[in-house]
């Protein structure tokens, strides 16, 4: 140090002395592509300390030595350019943007590495892929974007809950959710369904603020999180500042969103019809059942008198529950404002947003506005402190029953709309709702409820605000080496309150009935890093050495109430009867060691080892700490001699690793023997035994092994990356039974496991480069395969669910198989264990008849741009899933309840002897005499492949010359359509859902126009 | 250089204070077994949970004492619950779930005795002022238990405290009186001798070590006097006449009154039935409340009395009943009532001794006066030196329920005088079908030809689970 300080002053010294006669230059410089100013670009007179940036404007004016030789001009992402100067005063010049694909970095937790040297399997979504999508939170968002990355939304709720899954499942009964990292604070993702409605803990974030997405795949990759890692990383980076002019930017849009579909059902006429033959085919149990007493009955259960003729009821009005009743045109709205800048030594970002989008279903919605703040300083040459803050605060009104509406309550809109019979007026003539409770109006049907008026009246809220920040110190101890200690919260707090109001039928005898409850997760976390980068010759080496600690508290307090004394009082504190309080404390500590190496030699041989020991609360006290081990290599094959002359191969890289992962998931106490209260003896309260000492109890292991291939031929025009893995968690989570004579039922304990193989393709082409067209296609495939490999006890299957079977998949569907119809007497039929016709199927005849897990999904993306446009066309798809739909099972209820039904498969019944068809003649009660009810086995459980325009955006960048004369530095248009077009054979409303489909708020169709404007 | 160390020894530090903090995350809605012993308002609140255990359906808030009168020829199934009519029929398949559910609530019982003993036995506190008291009760719950268990589950043949089967073997059940805190206490323990049990509940009845040390009033919990009722019983199962006839004097001494003198006049059965436990007769009952309902009256009442129906009185149980027996119209209900009975439940063959189905309230006694009367008449007569003593015990019983004194003289003839009168005494109260098994009354239970149904079977699961190391009862 002391030389090189001692020989920068000779040098100044002598310098000053030298140059004594100086001269001005100036200049412009711009980008080479688009020819925009660039502003912070440092110029050097080339071999001297003697600099300046360039201003707003991309100007620069330097005082130079009379014998300077060349400029040096550099500038962040731009190649460095040297620049030999004549006599002239003005020089200007374009600077080239550094090849994205060669020098990308990538973000691997704790450090970055360029993209050349990775050896694990990382896949990135860039933020400028997901940009103004209408939706909340970023993780709906990559859907169908990186290979191997499977994600579906459990249902339309705005703002409501997404299932990520990493290459496949892995666990039974522990979580299989990734980790989320926002700038090195991890998240606490539990919290996705309240009693009013969904959560997502990632909704905090502004998309449109995330500058990339990195999603750890591989065990190698994702080790560096040990015990969390299991299911793999996804970690997310904030946009920052960065030196120069300083940029504004607002963005709007604004849009609709429609039912992607209605569920065709019966009219009035057909309605009557299958009750009527409801009735009349129960004749074999019910002999009074002639024809005439089957009318009556049928005109009844419609409330009509049985003198109704068929004419009268051809000419009753049809009331649509659906189109005009329960859905709606939804609405989106969002608008965002950002500015960025600084200078060499300080740097910022800022940004606020609005959003607003109302579901298709009433009263659905989500608003929510966002704060972000990056602040950077550079105290001294060595000294950085960050800090960074998103601030959120979201409101949502939720759906009938909470949650994501799933429910079988007759109140629900989206349950009963399709349900409702089509006789039933939605209001009277003066503008009351039809059929409130004590009007002495009747609804026909079991779905008796005036579903406007419980989406009307019953409220129901949800409050979330939410604060993630860091505080980061970094200094630069020695070449290369750097500390860096951060210190993170996730803090999160959901209000939300609940009013039944006494109009509605399912409060009016409670006189209302109230629920408020406020949850709390407070999640710090401080990590300590030193970061290592050097290069010795040809060997090079980018370490990283940290511990972490993080604290996790989750808490909740709730009371409910009833008896208010009108509807028009609405908040818990009214009700006259309070009935219980309620409430929960939960929390976890980890304390974690952690070291990576990443050495190569030559950029063509890459090694890559991790060790993470985690210490974690959860984890029974003999097993206290665990080390996770990782490996990878990678051969760079393109940086060979031997390759320069193999000219059409632009990039080839082999990569191989294994590593082992944790999965922590369990409960926070799940090792600890416990006392529980609640126990009452004598009016006195009493505590017991509830859950038994597992002392060995701890984390579930993923074992993975990765090979991959990256390649790039033409220059890039095609590159490809390729990864095949076998994944295998072992010492599962399972419930085991214990001996009764214990005084438990069962006990958790590690085992049995579960093997997924499978393989990822990515594939990216410029199909045309030219002056003004330009045309790429990215395209991913992800195949995946489950096996559960063992169980415990040497068990076959899981005895408390007989559909987890060695050897089987997981998700696997267990249940009768249909055999359709009996043509000669429109009885359904099954399958018996041995193949044979039966109509009392049993649970000896159960059979794997399919899976819940996709067996292939993907997306498509094109990109044309052609001069000032762009078009994006995405298209997302999901194979090989069966699911079953509640909804549908409803609606296949042709004539057996007082309910309506699916026209399509109501035109398809059986009618006469002879018909040959898969929908059984109707009747009353749903199954035949000695027969299992007609929705039985696999009859509801459909293949839900899909494939769907998932986007489709048409932009126009305003040219720019057109731009400079309106005085702002770019401005684009743009229209979007999502979810504008479905591939399904699906008679429900979506076959995008998780968990069950009745009641649940489907998906809808999104159209929206936008505008950003950079100045 | 200097910085490096100070961030180098800072973070080793923080690594320091973190490993030894993160092992004391504590859960604060439950406590952990160490918490427990350490506390001593803990250990009183686990001695409440302990009680509690009984409370269950699957134990003495229903099926328990219901099966014993269902697996004899008091109680007929009427419902529809294919377990419950197993009991009916007399043919008990080992994985029948009420079974399964009984013996697993019985031993989460124990366990819940063992932890409160092991907790209390390990705090020395110098507040811990009832530490005894506290040992004592949860030892006499766990007699109680092991009792139960044996009952139904363990015996001779012939009936208990016989000696060795023919085939060599005395059948008692796993003796468990460790609590079990952890997975590594789980392994299944084979069954002990019907002698090692019967050993283990005298010692947990201990008159000296136990007994005296229980508390004296509330006859909600175990009091010494309901232990020595209960040591009692004991001994008369185990046809220790004299020690039987001895405690139950004890017991009868302290406290000789019946309630209502007379059923027959007035019928004020209510005060010793529904939610009412009088001190004057009731020694030791199981309280039910709000918080704590029973499904008792639910199981007897039909729906249109909001139950469901699913058992209902003997005829012969109603025909085993004297001329004018104040007790037949409680035991055998019927659509219509003498003047002073309420009018409810207005249907045949159910009793008025649970009738409390909405509120689901009525207590179960565990043992009350009458029975000790019944013990001590029977200790006598078998004794054989003092029949007039046990037929004057007897006729206390029978006076109150408007009958003349016993006609029986011999010994032959009291015995069976007083398992008549213990029949429709002591009837819906979970005594029959032990006491002709004590009888050896194989005839009236139809099992002559199927003796080993004397015994329960063993849950399937449970033999299956530990492989063989519980071993099943023969013939199942």
């Amino acid at each position: 140090m002391r030389k090189i300080a001692c020989l920068l002053a000779v040098l100044f010294i002598v310098s000053a002395n030298l140059f004594a006669q100086n001269r001005t230059v100036t200049g412009i410089v711009t980008d080479e592509k688009d020819g925009t100013p660039l502003a912070g670009v440092s110029v050097t007179v080339k071999g001297t300390s003697i600099g300046t940036t360039t201003n707003n404007e991309g100007f620069f004016s330097l005082s130079i030595p009379s014998n300077a030789r060349a400029l040096t001009f550099s500038f962040v992402n731009y190649e460095t350019r040297d620049l030999s100067i004549g006599a002239s005063a003005r020089y200007s010049l374009t600077l080239t943007s550094k090849d994205r694909n060669l020098q990308e970095v990538v973000v691997v937790g704790y450090q970055t590495q360029r993209k050349k040297e990775v050896t694990g399997a990382i896949a990135k979504v860039s933020g400028k892929d997901i940009e103004n999508l209408p939706m909340q939170s970023f993780d709906r968002a990559i859907q169908g974007r990186a290979a191997g990355v499977n994600v579906q939304s459990n249902n339309g709720v705005p703002g409501g809950a997404v299932q990520v899954r990493i290459r496949g499942i892995g666990s039974i009964s522990a979580g299989n959710e990734p980790l989320y990292v926002v700038d090195g604070v991890q998240i606490n993702n539990g919290l996705l369904t309240t009693n009013v409605t969904q959560s997502n803990p990632l909704a905090f974030l502004n998309p449109n603020d995330i500058e990339s997405v990195e999603i750890l795949k591989d065990a190698s990759a994702a080790a560096i999180y040990g015990a969390r890692a299991a299911n793999g990383v996804v970690l997310v980076t904030t946009k920052k500042g960065k030196a120069g002019r300083t940029n504004f930017q607002v963005n709007a849009y604004t849009g609709y969103s429609d039912p992607l579909k209605f569920i065709p059902v019966l009219n009035n006429a057909e309605f009557f019809q299958a009750r009527y033959e409801g009735y009349l085919y129960q004749r074999i149990t019910n002999p009074n059942n002639t024809p005439a007493q089957a009318r009556t009955l049928a005109l009844a259960d419609m409330n009509l008198p049985s003198g109704t003729t068929d004419k009268q009821l051809q000419d009753l009005p049809n009331y649509d529950w659906q189109r005009d009743a329960a859905f709606r045109k939804g609405t989106v709205y969002n608008v965002d404002f950002s500015m960025s800048g600084g200078n060499e030594k300080t740097n910022f970002y800022l940004s606020a947003s609005y959003n607003k989008q109302q579901a298709i279903i009433f009263p659905v919605d989500f608003s929510r506005g966002t704060f972000a703040s990056t602040i950077k300083h550079k105290v001294t040459n060595k000294l950085t402190v960050e800090n960074q803050l998103n601030l959120s605060t979201i409101y949502q009104k939720g759906p009938y029953s909470g949650g994501g509406g799933v429910t079988t309550a007759f109140g629900s809109p989206s349950y009963s709309a399709s349900l409702m019979l089509p006789i039933n007026p939605f209001k009277n003539p003066d503008g009351t709702f039809y059929g409130l409770p004590g009007s002495g109006q009747i609804f026909a049907g079991v779905f008796n409820q005036n579903l406007l008026a419980t989406a009307e009246y019953d409220s129901r809220w949800q409050r979330t605000n939410q604060l993630v920040g860091n505080f980061k110190v970094s200094y630069d101890l020695a070449k290369g080496l750097k500390y860096t200690g951060l210190f993170g919260l996730d803090y999160r707090q959901i209000q939300n309150q609940y009013y039944g109001d006494p109009r509605n039928s399912d409060w009016f005898n409670r006189r209302g009935y109230a629920f408020a409850e406020s949850q709390w997760n407070t999640n710090f976390i401080t990590s300590h890093t030193f970061n290592y980068i050097n290069s010795f010759g040809k060997h090079n080496i980018n370490a990283v050495a940290g511990s972490e600690y993080r604290a996790d508290v989750n808490e909740a307090l709730s009371a409910e109430a009833d008896g208010f004394p009108s509807s028009e009082f609405r908040y818990i504190n009214s009700a006259s009867n309070p009935l219980s309080v309620g409430g929960f404390w939960t929390g976890s500590k980890t304390f974690s060691l952690f070291g990576k190496v990443n050495y190569d030699f030559d950029k063509r041989y890459l090694f890559s080892a991790t060790l993470r020991r985690d210490g974690s609360s959860r984890f029974g006290e003999d097993n206290f700490f665990a080390v996770f081990p990782s490996f990878s290599a990678g051969w760079n094959i393109v940086n060979e001699k031997f390759m320069e002359s193999v000219k059409f191969i632009s990039d080839l890289k082999l990569r191989v690793s294994y590593g082992q992962n944790g999965n922590d998931q369990i409960g926070n106490f799940s090792s600890r023997g416990l006392y529980g209260s609640g126990r009452v003896y004598g009016g006195s309260g009493g505590i017991n035994p509830t859950q038994l000492a597992n002392p060995d109890l701890r984390w579930e292991i993923r074992e993975e092994w990765n090979a991959g291939i990256d390649f790039g031929l033409f220059q890039n025009r095609i590159s490809a990356v390729v990864d095949v893995y076998r994944r295998v968690n072992k010492d599962l989570l399972l419930s085991r039974p214990l001996y009764q004579t214990t005084g438990f039922g069962s006990v958790t304990q590690n085992l049995g496991s579960v093997e997924n193989k499978g393989l990822e393709i990515g594939l990216r082409t410029v199909n045309i480069d030219g002056r003004s067209f330009k045309w790429v296609t990215s395209f991913n495939i992800s195949f995946q395969k489950n096996k559960v490999l063992s169980l415990y006890d040497g068990l076959q299957f899981l005895p408390s669910d007989p559909s987890i079977r060695v050897g089987q998949s997981l998700g696997s569907i267990f249940t009768q198989k249909y055999a359709g119809v009996n043509p000669a007497t429109g009885r359904p039929m099954w399958y018996d264990i041995n193949g044979n016709i039966t109509y009392q199927p049993n649970a000896n005849d159960r059979v794997i008849i399919g899976n819940t897990l996709p067996k292939q999904y993907g997306g498509l993306n094109n990109t044309i741009t052609y001069k000032n446009f762009e078009l994006d066309v995405f298209f997302q798809y999901d194979y090989g899933r069966l699911t079953f739909d509640g909804q549908y099972l409803r609606l296949l209820e042709i004539g057996s309840r007082i309910s309506n039904a699916i026209k399509p498969d109501y035109d398809r019944r059986w009618q006469k002897p002879g018909d040959i068809t898969d929908v059984p003649r109707p009747i009353n009660g749903a199954a035949e005499p000695r027969g299992a009810a007609f929705t039985s086995g696999d009859r509801t459980f459909m293949r839900a492949d899909y494939i769907r325009l998932k986007n489709l955006t048409l932009t126009y960048n305003v040219a720019k010359t057109l731009t400079s004369r309106l005085g702002v530095s770019s401005a684009r248009f743009y229209v979007q359509g999502v979810n504008l077009w479905t591939y399904a054979d699906w008679p429900g409303y979506d076959p995008e859902f998780l968990c069950d489909s009745m009641g649940l708020v489907p998906q809808s169709r999104n159209f929206t126009v936008g505008l950003t404007v950079g100045f | 250089m200097k910085k490096l160390l100070i961030n180098i020894s800072l973070i080793s530090l923080l690594a320091a204070g973190c490993t030894k903090t993160i092992d004391k995350e504590v859960p604060q809605n439950s406590i952990s077994a160490s918490d427990l012993a350490n506390d001593v308002s803990s250990i009183r609140a686990s001695l409440n949970g302990a009680y509690s255990a009984m409370l269950s359906g699957n134990y003495m808030g229903l099926r328990y004492w219901l099966f014993a009168d269902l697996y004899a020829d008091n109680i007929s199934h009427v419902g529809t619950f294919p377990s419950f009519a197993q009991f009916a029929s007399k043919n008990l398949l080992a994985d029948n779930v009420e079974i399964s559910n009984m013996w697993q609530q019985i031993y989460i019982a124990i366990n819940r005795a063992n932890t409160t003993i092991a907790a209390a036995t390990s705090n020395n506190s110098s507040i811990f002022t009832d530490k005894a008291s506290v040992i004592a009760q949860a030892r006499a719950l766990r007699a109680y238990h092991y009792f139960n268990l044996l009952r139904y589950w363990g015996g001779n043949e012939n009936g208990y405290n016989k000696g060795n089967d023919p085939n060599g073997k005395t059948w008692g059940v796993p003796l468990r009186v460790n609590p079990t805190l952890s997975e590594t206490d789980a392994d299944p323990i084979a069954r002990s001798g019907e002698a090692a049990i019967w050993n283990q509940i005298l010692a947990d009845l201990d008159p000296t070590a136990v007994i005296a040390n229980l508390p004296t009033a509330n006859n909600r919990i175990i009091t010494q006097r309901a232990a020595q009722a209960l040591r009692a019983r004991v001994q008369l199962y185990r046809e220790q006449w004299a020690e039987a006839e001895s405690l139950s004097t004890t017991v009868i001494n302290a406290n000789p009154a019946l309630v209502n003198t007379n059923f027959a006049n007035g019928g004020l059965y209510t005060n010793l039935y529904g939610a009412v436990a009088p001190t004057s007769e009731v020694i030791w009952t199981l309280p039910f409340d709000p918080t704590n309902q029973n499904a008792i009256a639910f199981f007897y009442l039909p729906a249109s009395l909001g139950g469901r129906n699913e058992v209902s009185a003997t005829t012969t149980l109603r025909d085993a009943h004297e001329a004018n027996d104040g007790r037949r119209i409680i035991n055998f209900t019927s659509t219509t009532y003498p003047a002073g009975f309420p009018t409810s439940p207005a249907v045949n063959g159910k009793t008025l001794k649970y009738t409390r189905v909405s509120t689901g309230d009525d207590f179960f006694h565990h043992i009350r006066s009458a029975e000790v009367y019944l013990i001590r008449a029977e200790a006598r007569a078998r004794i054989g030196t003092d029949l007039s003593g046990a037929a004057s015990d007897l006729n206390v019983v029978r006076t109150r329920a408007g009958l003349p004194n016993t006609t029986a003289a011999t010994q032959a003839e009291l015995l069976d005088a007083i398992l008549r009168e213990r029949r429709v005494e002591l009837a819906h109260e979970g005594h029959r079908f032990f006491d002709l098994r004590r009888y050896n009354r194989l005839d009236l239970l139809s099992m002559t030809t199927n003796s080993h149904r004397v015994r329960l079977p063993i849950p399937q699961t449970e033999v299956f689970r530990s492989g063989t190391v519980i071993e099943q009862n023969p013939n199942y």
